[in-house]
């Protein structure tokens, strides 16, 4: 009957319009969630066998740009790298130190030039002997920290490198039990809203670590591929392998099998070049630091250390050498082999026998390493030697040419060129994250939108409730007769 | 419903990261402002920071030769006061050899005898001068002395002066004992070898010091000495003898006299050539630090001027985000 039908309909009105309410409250309270779609209900006119029959909810639809969601996962993997790149060199400038300052590596070496100047004015005075011998130690000193930090900075990607694996591997068993159960609720027609927001957040997570792209499969399911090609999702989640080492010393690399490198499923996958099948990302990253950036920065400072002993290592500088026999700077750890270069800036150190502090004597300064007894003489030659030999030009293994202080400084200087190109990337890669974020948080939920919606919600209720009244007073009318 | 919006977070996240950026910038330059020097050095200079730390090391080595130049000006000037006191001595004793005659009687060369010997004792304490306990003219030995005593060294030449048959020939081995090996450069001359020509700067001009085995320092003392023993055989003969002794006294007293200015003149010139090295090296400390500054110095005017904007700006975010926050749909509502 007509009349049953229109109460049918104005019911229907009611109900959606109840449903309408539910969904816009939902979304005024989830105004501030990070990571929550705005949830938007799609009415249709119901229709049975010809006949209109009122609205309907079709679904509860969240409203995100999947493309632009992508390009920011992108670009925030990015981001992540670049900044990784950026740390590294920063470290790396403070270690070298600022140009103005008298404790920098460059600084240090200009200072022990100056003693040197001093003390051989006045070659008999002990204070300006041991002013000598404490600018001596300072340059030791920066050189030793520089080499302990870098180590320390390659110990800490690698154990950061063992945190990334693990958390990948959890958010993507995560992600694989979200895909299970949005899959089962969605085939009993659940709303499923929740746990999409939920697995959005855990690929996003990913995303930091490595450069994910998601393709949704059938059922709600979705698969998730790294940038460059390699399966972290499809079905199965994949399993990442990593072996932290708990101690790496400068000569541990890779490549000399004492380092781990990664595994997907028990297959070794290499993250070189540019991430490898990994993709560009906070991974790629610390692999890049253990593995590359860290052993050339070493490198660099040890060849300065080499040049630096190999400058006082000469019998014409200092007579009571003998040939090949290190000088001022030594090896800590035994005769100076030049061809153990690796790790040579943290094993630098003061000759002990010009080393008070450890048994020597401030005069063998003025009169010779191996001098054996103090002859007593205001003898300014060998500090002489020792100014001339820091001031020859020198040219190293890596073309640089130049007196001592001359190539700590250009070393310096190339490395904070490197952190300014990093500056440079992290900088565009940021703007555009802001951009991207920006954009995707426009569609997000505006409670003006809302508050507007409700109004006209509560509009519609009304006047469908008025309805079922009128309704009900036509029925009243009929059964009065 | 159509999909007209515009999510409130976007609004947020626009204006949050705005005001940080304002509130980083308006951190850097107050840190600019404060310590006068750019914040960041490597970025100001493009990375070409080897330029700036090799102006600092110039600067260094320019204080430290600096204070080499002052070192070796002192020793310089004592070395020259040395000489005046050695030029006075010699003058003195060739006036007063000048009345010797072989009339004077032996109080009187007594006299004579005893004043020469204060002037050879005054001339080796002058040679014997220390500066901050650095012995100047013993060489690399600094805690010198560089001469024996008076006493040893006239008692010495008195036997040597003494074997010898005539004045002429006492003459000549006492200038032999001062240029002999075994002699004054065994007993007398108590320093070391001479210290290298010292450069005063890195290849620059250098500076030497003179110990006391300089020739001319050798012939004034041997002059000094035959003018302390002209009491002592074979000097006090009398008669013609004196007359050589005079003769020949008075011409070692010269040609002395003649090395001593000599010697005054190159340490004349090392001492211009140390007053040069310590102006130039002044001069040059001075304008590294100029060139440093001009390099690194955050101008305060132009660093102020920036703050200032930036607060005008951070102050308008504030502001319109004030205004924003209230500027919403519910507000309307209440």
């Amino acid at each position: 009957m007509s009349i049953i039908a229109a109460f049918n309909n104005a019911f229907s009105g009611m109900s959606a319009g109840s449903k309408l309410a539910e969904i816009a409250s939902g979304n005024i309270a989830n105004a501030l969630t990070e990571g929550y779609a705005r949830r938007e209900a799609a009415l249709t006119s119901r229709n049975i066998a010809g006949n209109g029959m009122g609205v309907t909810v079709v679904s509860v639809e969240r409203q995100i740009d999947e493309g632009l969601l992508q390009d920011l996962r992108l670009s925030q993997a990015k981001v992540s790298a670049n900044q990784a790149r950026l740390d590294f060199y920063s470290q790396i400038e403070s270690l070298y130190g600022n140009p103005t300052d008298e404790q920098s590596l460059a600084g240090s070496v200009a200072g022990l030039e100056r003693t040197l100047i001093e003390a051989a004015a006045r070659p008999e005075s002990v204070a300006r002997l041991s002013l000598v011998a404490d600018s001596a130690k300072q340059l030791v000193t920066g050189l030793n920290n520089a080499a302990d930090q870098i180590a320390a900075l390659r110990q800490n990607a690698d154990r950061a490198i063992a945190h990334d694996v693990e958390t990948l591997n959890s958010a993507l068993s995560n992600a694989r039990d979200l895909n299970l159960k949005i899959r089962n609720l969605q085939a009993r027609g659940q709303d499923v809203s929740g746990l999409l927001d939920q697995r959005q957040q855990v690929i996003d997570q990913i995303s930091l670590i490595v450069p994910v792209r998601a393709l949704q499969r059938q059922n709600g399911e979705v698969a998730l591929f790294t940038s460059t090609g390699a399966t972290l999702l499809d079905g199965k989640a994949a399993v990442f392998g990593f072996e932290p080492t708990p101690l790496i010393t400068p000569e541990m690399s890779m490549s000399g099998g004492h380092l781990s490198g990664l595994t997907i499923n028990g297959q070794p996958l290499s993250t070189a070049p540019n991430g490898g099948r990994l993709g560009e990302g906070g991974l790629s990253s610390h692999f890049l630091l253990r593995d590359t950036w860290a052993p050339l920065a070493q490198a660099e400072i040890d060849t300065l250390a080499r040049n630096l002993i190999e400058r006082f290592a000469n019998p014409s500088v200092d007579p009571t050498l003998a040939p090949a026999e290190a000088g001022l700077f030594v090896d800590q750890t035994g005769p100076f082999d030049p061809a153990n270069e690796t790790g040579l800036a943290a094993r630098l150190a003061l000759s002990s026998s010009v080393d008070p502090a450890r048994g020597g004597q401030l005069w063998r300064l003025r009169d010779g390493i191996n001098a054996g007894t103090e002859p007593g003489l205001a003898d300014p030659e060998i500090l002489n030697g020792y100014l001339t030999a820091l001031q020859e030009k020198l040219t190293l293994s890596s073309g640089q040419n130049g007196n001592f202080a001359n190539l700590i400084a250009q070393s310096a200087a190339g490395n904070s060129s490197h952190r300014l190109i990093a500056e440079n990337d992290v900088t565009q890669q940021s703007s555009r994250t802001r951009a991207l974020t920006s954009a995707l948080l426009e569609s997000g939920v505006d409670t003006d939108k809302e508050m507007q919606d409700l109004m006209l919600i509560e509009r519609a209720y009304a006047a469908n409730a008025r309805v079922l009244q009128t309704i009900d007073q036509m029925l009243g009318t009929i059964l009065e007769i | 419903m159509s999909s007209l919006s515009f999510g409130d977070l976007a609004q947020a996240f626009a204006q949050k990261s705005r005001i940080s950026n304002l509130k980083s910038q308006s951190l850097r330059l107050q840190a600019e402002l404060s310590t006068g020097q750019k914040g960041d050095l490597a970025k100001h200079l493009s990375g070409a920071t080897d330029g700036l730390a090799a102006m600092e090391r110039s600067r260094e080595l320019a204080a430290g030769y600096l204070k080499l130049s002052k070192d070796f000006a002192i020793r310089s000037d004592i070395r020259q006061n040395a000489l005046a006191v050695i030029s006075t001595g010699l003058e003195g004793l060739g006036q007063t050899l000048a009345t010797l005659t072989e009339n004077t009687s032996p109080n009187d060369r007594e006299r004579m005898a005893t004043s020469a010997k204060a002037a050879f004792a005054e001339a080796i304490a002058a040679l014997n001068t220390d500066v901050t306990g650095r012995a100047i003219f013993a060489g690399t030995r600094h805690n010198g002395p560089a001469l024996a005593n008076a006493e040893a060294m006239l008692s010495q030449l008195e036997l040597v002066a003494s074997a010898a048959p005539t004045s002429e020939q006492a003459i000549t081995a006492i200038a032999d004992w001062f240029a002999s090996p075994s002699g004054f450069s065994a007993t007398g001359y108590l320093g070391a070898a001479p210290l290298p020509p010292q450069a005063l700067a890195a290849g620059g001009p250098s500076v030497a010091e003179p110990t006391a085995e300089h020739p001319a320092l050798r012939r004034s003392l041997a002059a000094l000495a035959i003018g302390a023993l002209i009491d002592k055989p074979p000097f006090n003969s009398p008669g013609a003898e004196t007359i050589r002794l005079r003769t020949g006294g008075l011409d070692a007293i010269a040609k002395a006299k003649d090395g001593v200015t000599d010697l005054s003149a190159l340490i004349g010139i090392d001492q211009q050539r140390l007053e040069k090295s310590i102006s130039q090296h002044q001069a040059e400390s001075l304008s590294f630090e100029q060139a440093i500054a001009n390099l690194i110095s955050a101008d305060p005017a132009t660093t102020a001027v920036e703050l200032e904007s930036v607060r005008v700006n951070l102050e308008t975010v504030y502001a319109v985000t004030a205004r924003l926050s209230k500027l919403s749909l519910a507000e309307y509502l209440r």
